[in-house]
């Protein structure tokens, strides 16, 4: 129907002109140096502020953290967990009353095993930053999910021992499992695949260690980016809970995002002005692009990316819509074997989701036998 | 190398766009119909005895539905009245064209044709309130005037059916569309397949159904191909929506890289709820042309007050101000979470509260 639609009566337009360069600080009027939103230029100490004001705010909201109470965090040493784990450290160090009331585990995921086990030189300085800062962590290899024992697969740190990570135990059978199952899911469908298993792995290791919050790292752009590219896989509402600041889809415990509302600009920002480091380990988003082969994702983060150059309310916008979504509350409860969603659609001889289905879906032979070690 | 078609003993001709799979060109064409027949069937669109308006712009979309239509009509003996509807926006070198397309197939199909006219209804046609307000905003006018238009005529013509050509790519990009402005209203209800009595903000008087809801646009063209139907095909020289055009590239895009990305977007908005319940507005009158509204003049109305006074753009705002009416409930938790009183015009605390001064 071409670009007019008879069922539309609202028409956008850009704003062509260019945005005026606000040369002053909007909090105290000196010379700004960063604009990270339009009409938000700061100088670096004013957005300093506003950043740690913003992500205490963010949990101070949520009321869900107990004092003394024992807090995962999920580090992937990628530029918002980096930052998270910053903001974090310097709630910690706060003189009393500012001090934040809970205490902070970190766990890192080694999904090497599906990107050729590349445990390098980064890899050592990430955990040589991680013991500078004084937190207990662990290791978990993302093949361990398939073993009975989470307590027998982890590798701990004390500040003490630096160096490459000792398993106790041998994972090759786990590893060689895991991998065909990757091996049979459809190229473009690997991601989700990989973010489903180690949310549950996640979960898993909470369920066994006694954890009940783990703090993700997960930002308003991104968090839009998957927004849409949930509703292009059919999520409907239930994308909702992919953005949402507390994810409670699974029982007794909270999945918490408390940089949800950070552009990931403001991140670059912010971690750059602290200088802090971090690293950008393979996962399929970044092998897919480097090999050029698109998928439902990168049109998407390509889109949103361009629509919010031109229009740069786009994220915040996309953002409101999925908070402003809500899962159906029907009767029935189906659960999502494997995104554990109670989803509203009833599709015959299944225990998926609409969503997580078509990830199933064109699958060769061995995946779908392989499947049910997943629902776990 | 050969490839055999998947339901017949003959050679493939073509890959649908829809599945990739391989079907010569009979089964393609008789695939198409069935699938429409089935939504109509499986959704119950039509009752014997129905007269069905079909919305022609003498675009392939519309081409197609009305062929099909027809076809189906006879083949199942649906008992439905037929009747192609028309509305001439006065675009010269564009709808007087495309027009002659829509009579060609009123002779072809033998389904009688009624026209109705901006000019006629309005006072004015597109070129002359272009003429007035630049090319900007001309597509707001233009959909607020066709929507009402087609109403009018079918109340002329006793029908108590429209049926659009709006197919399954138009569909997903206006879920995308609603996505990105923020409009949860109708994020919840653009998938319908039938809209009409219940969705008064539109105010349709006539119900509306969408019979191409899952049908592809490459389908569509490569239907109207292999038939052979004569439609018109340049695209309006107003319509400069830059938003919708990134839209629909988006969505040709993840066509690209999935098929069945438009299905699963389709999927999406069919099962889309807003979080706060939000509370329909009450249908009134229009009090000057009796057209069902919302406020106390229709959008219509309010456009054509600016056009007449010579200030097109105010009424232009005043016709895109949010309803009065429709208030969404403001849950106690939010209020107690927000400190403060919601105001009662509500978006509510999400809108109003403290999201706003970070994005
Ligand atoms: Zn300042
Ligand atoms: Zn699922
Ligand atoms: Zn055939
Ligand atoms: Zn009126």
């Amino acid at each position: 129907m071409a670009t007019c639609n008879d069922n539309d009566d609202k028409v956008e337009t850009f704003t062509t002109a260019k945005p005026k360069l606000y040369s002053k600080c909007v909090k105290c009027g000196n010379k700004a140096s960063i604009i990270a939103r339009i009409k938000d230029a700061m100088c670096i100490g004013c957005f300093d502020a506003y950043y740690v004001h913003k992500f205490r705010a963010a949990l101070g909201k949520s009321r869900l953290f107990l004092n003394e109470e024992r807090v995962l965090l999920a580090y992937s040493g990628g530029i918002n967990s980096v930052s998270l784990l910053s903001m974090v450290k310097r709630g910690l160090d706060e003189s009393s009353h500012k001090k934040l009331q809970f205490l902070v585990d970190v766990i890192f995921i080694d999904e090497g095993c599906l990107f050729g086990d590349t445990w390098n030189s980064e890899n050592i300085l990430m955990i040589e930053n991680l013991t500078t800062l004084g937190f207990r962590f662990y290791i978990l290899k993302l093949e361990s999910y398939l073993h009975p024992s989470l307590k027998l697969c982890i590798q701990t740190f004390d500040t003490l021992t630096i160096g490459w990570p000792v398993y106790t135990i041998h994972l090759e059978c786990e590893k060689s499992r895991l991998l065909k199952i990757f091996e049979s899911c459809h190229s473009s469908n690997k991601q989700q695949l990989l973010e489903l298993i180690r949310y549950k792995l996640l979960t898993k290791f909470a369920y066994e260690f006694g954890y009940n919050k783990i703090l993700m790292g997960d930002n308003a752009t991104r968090l839009s980016t998957q927004l849409l590219h949930g509703i292009c896989r059919g999520k409907g509402s239930l994308a909702n809970y992919d953005i949402t600041f507390a994810d409670t889809r699974f029982p007794g415990l909270y999945f918490c995002r408390p940089m949800r509302e950070f552009l990931a600009k403001e991140i670059v920002f912010s971690v750059n002005i602290s200088k802090l480091k971090y690293f950008n380990f393979p996962n399929f988003d970044s092998v897919n692009r480097s090999a050029n082969k698109s998928s439902i994702f990168h049109v998407t983060e390509d889109f949103l990316a361009e629509l919010h150059s031109l229009q740069p309310f786009t994220t915040s916008t996309v953002f409101r819509t999925g908070n402003k979504l809500s899962p159906l509350n029907t009767g029935q409860s189906n659960i999502c074997a494997l995104c554990m969603l109670t989803h509203e659609y009833s599709i015959t001889n299944t225990t998926l989701c609409y969503s997580c289905q078509r990830i199933c879906d064109n699958v060769k032979g061995e995946f779908v036998t392989l499947l049910p070690i997943l629902f776990m | 190398m050969t490839v055999q078609c998947k339901y017949c003993e003959k050679r493939a001709q073509l890959k649908r766009p829809k599945t990739g799979h391989a079907v010569c060109k009979s089964c393609f064409c008789s695939i198409f119909e069935e699938e429409v027949h089935q939504v109509i069937t499986e959704y119950g669109l039509f009752r014997k005895g129905d007269v069905v308006g079909i919305g022609a712009s003498g675009g392939k979309d519309s081409t197609v539905l009305a062929y099909v239509l027809n076809e189906l009509n006879k083949r199942h003996s649906y008992g439905l009245k037929l009747h192609l509807v028309s509305v001439d926006e006065g675009i010269t070198g564009y709808r007087d064209d495309s027009l002659q397309s829509v009579k060609r197939n009123e002779s072809e199909y033998a389904i009688p044709l009624t026209v109705v006219s901006y000019k006629e209804l309005y006072g004015w046609t597109m070129d002359e309130i272009v003429k007035e307000i630049g090319r900007r905003n001309n597509c707001t006018f233009c959909g607020v005037f066709r929507r009402q238009a087609l109403d009018r005529a079918a109340l002329k013509l006793h029908v108590n059916k429209l049926v659009t050509g709006h197919n399954a790519d138009d569909i997903a990009e206006t879920v995308i569309m609603n996505t990105l402005r923020g409009d949860i209203a109708r994020l919840q209800r653009c998938t319908n397949i039938v809209t009409g009595s219940e969705s008064l903000e539109e105010g349709d008087l006539v119900p509306r159904c969408k019979p191409f809801k899952f049908v592809y646009e490459k389908e569509i063209v490569l239907y109207a191909y292999h038939k052979k139907l004569d439609y018109f095909s340049t695209e309006c020289i107003y319509s400069p929506n830059a938003y919708r055009g990134y839209a629909r590239s988006y969505i040709k895009d993840l066509e690209r890289v999935h098929p069945h990305a438009i299905i699963d977007i389709i999927q999406s908005g069919d099962h889309m709820t807003a979080r706060v319940d939000a509370k329909m507005p009450t249908r009134i009158e229009c009090t000057r042309c009796h057209y069902i509204s919302s406020q106390i003049l229709c959008k219509a109305c309010i456009l054509l007050d600016g056009l007449n006074s010579g200030k097109p753009r105010l009424s232009l705002t005043k016709a895109s101000r949010p309803l009065a009416v429709s208030k969404e409930v403001c849950s106690k938790k939010d209020k107690v979470s927000k400190g403060k009183e919601c105001s009662g015009s509500c978006g509510c605390a999400e809108i109003q509260g403290n999201d706003i001064n970070y994005f």
